[in-house]
């Protein structure tokens, strides 16, 4: 069970492989630290998110929202820290911010019995909507110098290692992912409700609970990511988070989720999320027009369902 | 092949040698069948001993393993797909029927074959005429405009069987087509055979339903094992011979004679009522017996079921589990006061099909076992589990095995064992062994018997009367809604339930008249 519609997950692992053994020819440069660091430091907004999309898309549901919400919640802690917030509680800010936007998608879903599709393209639309009229269309920046210690380097001077905090949370938030799915009953809950939704109601399962737990969860997820990118840009940028439903979702299915439910891993997320950072990345070291960048992720995303199905049949 | 033309012409389809191999698994072997123009085919067998396959062959979805020769009307052929079956006039009617239900009669009738006009456009008119035409024919009239989904699954059976009169069908393959019928639907769908016979159809027909064996089949090949062991005329058997060909073995169909006695009672209900149709049902389970409430399709059974089990939020009235009121239209509060429900469609609401035995199991219980950190004790679950499965006696290679691969019987009773996990002490079955082999059957009964015997209630819906002749020990029969009337065990026989059954249906339709 533990590592089951995980195939993808071993085609995706497979091919990171013969990526990274056939850059390490053309391009040694892919080793060097910096370009490492880099890579970590790209990834872990998409990782973040790709983790919550994680728990939604395995009850069945997608959320279409979290780009906006992204981006939202940046705004509001900026203006917050602006006005007084201190900067040690940004993240907690923002978190809660982001998983009362997901529980009101949560809320209309689990009791108002609307699609998820809907519910969350609604609030896509409404969150960049919101994003724009408070910002006016402009960036906030001159945040709190404390902040960019979300994604400052964290050095280990005797071993000389140097790691990057954001990859730091992204490693908690994926070892908090992975406990909650596997050891706790709404681990349990997600996956059943995504199985079979009505046999979970019989076995009394707390149905719209769970679903609104997840649409919460995957919010402040959302939340926690929009604080760490105002972090990196040390500003707050309306713009942000255009299309990252896209990139998250498509990490979850080259991680070999099933889009209907019940599939998939939070590890095989992971894992899907390694995979785009490090294509984008060969992509540009190899100096490949970026404009193919789509082409070859959408054949990444084929290749991975396809193997998927013919690894459950 | 210019191979001359059977010396069987009048068979309507001519199987021999046929075997299909899956890796590891003979599904078939050596199957020889022969379907007369005219004639009801009764095609009998435990689950797994490869009746689907056939099906599957013969519907041109599944290739047969070299070897096998098909012959249609005399001609041997090799049926590419159910596109070329159909074609060739072999139609299937699966359990599950295969309408898109926002389309309308019509519209499914033709649906992959529509009829075009000069240009290219849909003729609307020739169809909805040729669709009408083909329902007349088997005596049916029903909205052909609306869409499927409104009419009754009955209505819906009918859609498809003409559907397959369209083609030119000559060969009817039925599978389990009574499944989903009320008692009245039934002895519709009985003339609807006599007037297919009577156009030359040849009708293969799978039933795990002995009175229709008898009332609607002419022969009868009965599969074991994948293999063909017996062909009878049903005229010159009877059902003891076919159920020892089916099992290979004498299994006395004789329910295990519970001697019980009777506790606390653990359920009372009173006044219940529903939008639903349900009207001031009253009655009381008590600990240590089985109380079987019977009555045609529709009359409310699964609806009184659901209703106490909180899945119906229109329910009123009021109900007591072993002397304290619960709530109506709360799940989790029925289970918390340790009832339990064994539905109707295990696959759709019994089971998590894509997850293991395991998470089955635990599905309604994992969170009575903690650790420190409020995690799954995974320990104590893991023992919980196999003595569970232990108990049941679930066969499966490890609790880790996908639920889906199991057989029916094991299924529910992994369905039961997620419920014994909870320490239910009401147990609602709801056709507890629909599905189920013959052989499992036998294991499913003395399962309930056990229950009861260490002080748990059942309540227990079933469409078998035999069943529920030999387990109850009190039948509630209802009939449109309410309860018409309750027998003992000494008092119950089959005439007297379905007078019950029919109580107000006869007396409405005296008035009527």
């Amino acid at each position: 069970m533990k590592l089951r519609g995980s195939k993808s997950t071993w085609a995706a692992l497979g091919m990171l492989l013969v990526l990274v053994l056939a850059i390490s020819v053309k391009q040694p440069s892919f080793w060097i630290a910096d370009n490492l660091l880099n890579i970590t430091r790209q990834m872990s907004l998409n990782a973040i998110i790709a983790a919550g999309m994680t728990l939604v898309i395995l009850t069945g549901g997608i959320d279409l929202s979290v780009g906006s919400i992204l981006a939202l919640v940046g705004i509001v802690t900026a203006l917050a820290l602006k006005s007084g917030l201190p900067w040690m509680l940004a993240v907690p800010f923002g978190a809660l911010l982001g998983a009362l936007l997901g529980s009101v998608n949560g809320v209309l879903i689990a009791f108002g019995r609307l699609p998820p599709f809907v519910v969350t393209l609604a609030m896509m639309a409404v969150a960049r909507s919101l994003t724009r009229v408070v910002t006016d269309n402009k960036s906030i920046y001159n945040l709190p110098d404390g902040l960019s210690l979300l994604t400052s380097t964290l050095e280990v001077s005797p071993l000389g290692l140097r790691i990057p905090i954001p990859f730091l949370l992204t490693g908690l938030v994926y070892g908090l992912g992975y406990v909650l799915l596997m050891h706790y009953p709404l681990g349990r809950y997600i996956y059943a409700l995504g199985g079979n939704e009505e046999a979970a109601r019989i076995s009394g399962v707390p149905i719209t609970r769970v679903k609104v737990l997840v649409y919460a969860l995957c919010g402040a997820l959302a939340g926690f990511a929009g604080v760490i990118a105002i972090s990196r840009l040390a500003a707050a940028d309306p713009t942000s988070g255009v299309m990252m439903e896209l990139d998250a979702i498509a990490a979850v299915v080259i991680g070999g989720a099933s889009l209907v439910g019940g599939r998939g891993h939070i590890l095989g997320s992971i894992a899907g999320v390694v995979t785009m950072a490090v294509l984008h990345n060969v992509m540009t070291l190899l100096d490949i027009n970026p404009d193919w960048q789509g082409t070859v992720i959408g054949v990444v995303i084929l290749g991975a369902v396809l193997a998927n199905r013919r690894g459950s049949g | 092949m210019s191979e001359p033309v059977s010396k069987n012409a009048g068979l309507a389809l001519e199987v021999q040698a046929l075997a299909k191999s899956y890796p590891g698994v003979r599904a078939l072997r050596g199957v020889a069948l022969a379907l007369r123009a005219g004639e009801v085919h009764m095609l009998l067998g435990e689950n797994g001993a490869g009746k689907s396959t056939l099906v599957k062959v013969l519907a041109g979805a599944v290739e047969p393993d070299a070897g096998a020769q098909i012959r249609v009307a005399g001609q041997a052929v090799t049926l590419r797909d159910p596109r070329h079956a159909r074609a060739l006039g072999i139609s299937v009617i699966h359990q599950e029927l295969n309408l898109v239900p926002s389309l309308s009669a019509v519209q499914n009738m033709f649906l992959g074959r529509e009829l075009r006009g000069r240009f290219g456009q849909l003729d609307h008119r020739a169809m909805r005429a040729r669709a009408v035409g083909a329902l007349t024919k088997l005596g049916v009239v029903l909205d052909v405009d609306g869409v499927v989904e409104r009419l009754s699954v009955a209505q819906q059976q009918l859609v498809e069987i003409a559907a397959a009169l369209l083609d030119d069908c000559r060969v009817l393959i039925l599978d389990e087509p009574t499944s989903a019928l009320s008692q009245h639907e039934v002895e519709r769908l009985a003339e609807i055979l006599l007037r297919l016979k009577a156009d030359g159809v040849a009708v293969l027909y799978i039933t795990h339903r002995f009175e229709e064996v008898f009332a609607f089949g002419d022969r009868a090949t009965v599969f074991r094992d994948g293999e063909v062991v017996g062909e009878r005329v049903l005229r010159e058997t009877d059902r003891a011979e076919l159920i020892r060909l089916m099992v290979g073995r004498d299994v006395r169909e004789v329910f295990p004679e519970p001697a019980r006695t009777t506790g606390e009672t653990l359920l009372r209900v009173a006044g219940l009522s529903s939008e639903h149709g349900l009207r001031d049902i009253a009655f009381q389970v008590r600990a240590g017996e089985i109380v079987a409430l019977a009555g045609l399709m529709g009359a409310g059974r699964t609806e009184v079921a659901r209703a106490v089990f909180g899945l119906d939020d229109t329910a009123r009235g009021t109900l007591h589990v072993a002397g304290q009121p619960l709530r109506l239209g709360s799940v989790r509060a029925a289970v918390s006061a340790g009832l339990s429900l064994a539905p109707e469609d295990r696959k759709a609401q019994g089971l998590v099909l894509g997850l293991s035995v395991a998470r089955n199991i635990t599905l309604a219980g994992t969170g009575q076992r903690r650790g420190k950190l409020r995690q799954i004790a995974s320990g104590p679950e893991a023992a919980a589990v196999s003595a569970l499965c232990e108990k049941l006696s679930i066969k499966c290679y490890s609790p880790a095995q996908i639920v889906s691969t199991l057989s029916g019987g094991n299924q529910q009773k992994v369905v039961l064992a997620k419920w014994l996990d909870t320490g239910a002490k009401l147990f609602i079955f709801d056709e507890p062994t629909r599905g189920v082999d013959v052989g499992a059957k036998q294991e499913i009964y003395r399962v309930m018997n056990e229950l009861v015997a260490n002080g748990a209630g059942i309540l227990m819906i079933s469409s078998e009367l035999p069943e529920v002749l030999g387990l109850a020990d009190r039948i509630l029969v209802m009939c449109e809604g309410r309860i018409s009337g309750e027998l003992s065990r000494a008092d119950a026989t089959p005439e007297r339930v379905l007078a019950l059954a029919t109580a107000f249906q006869q007396s409405s339709e005296v008035r009527s008249a």
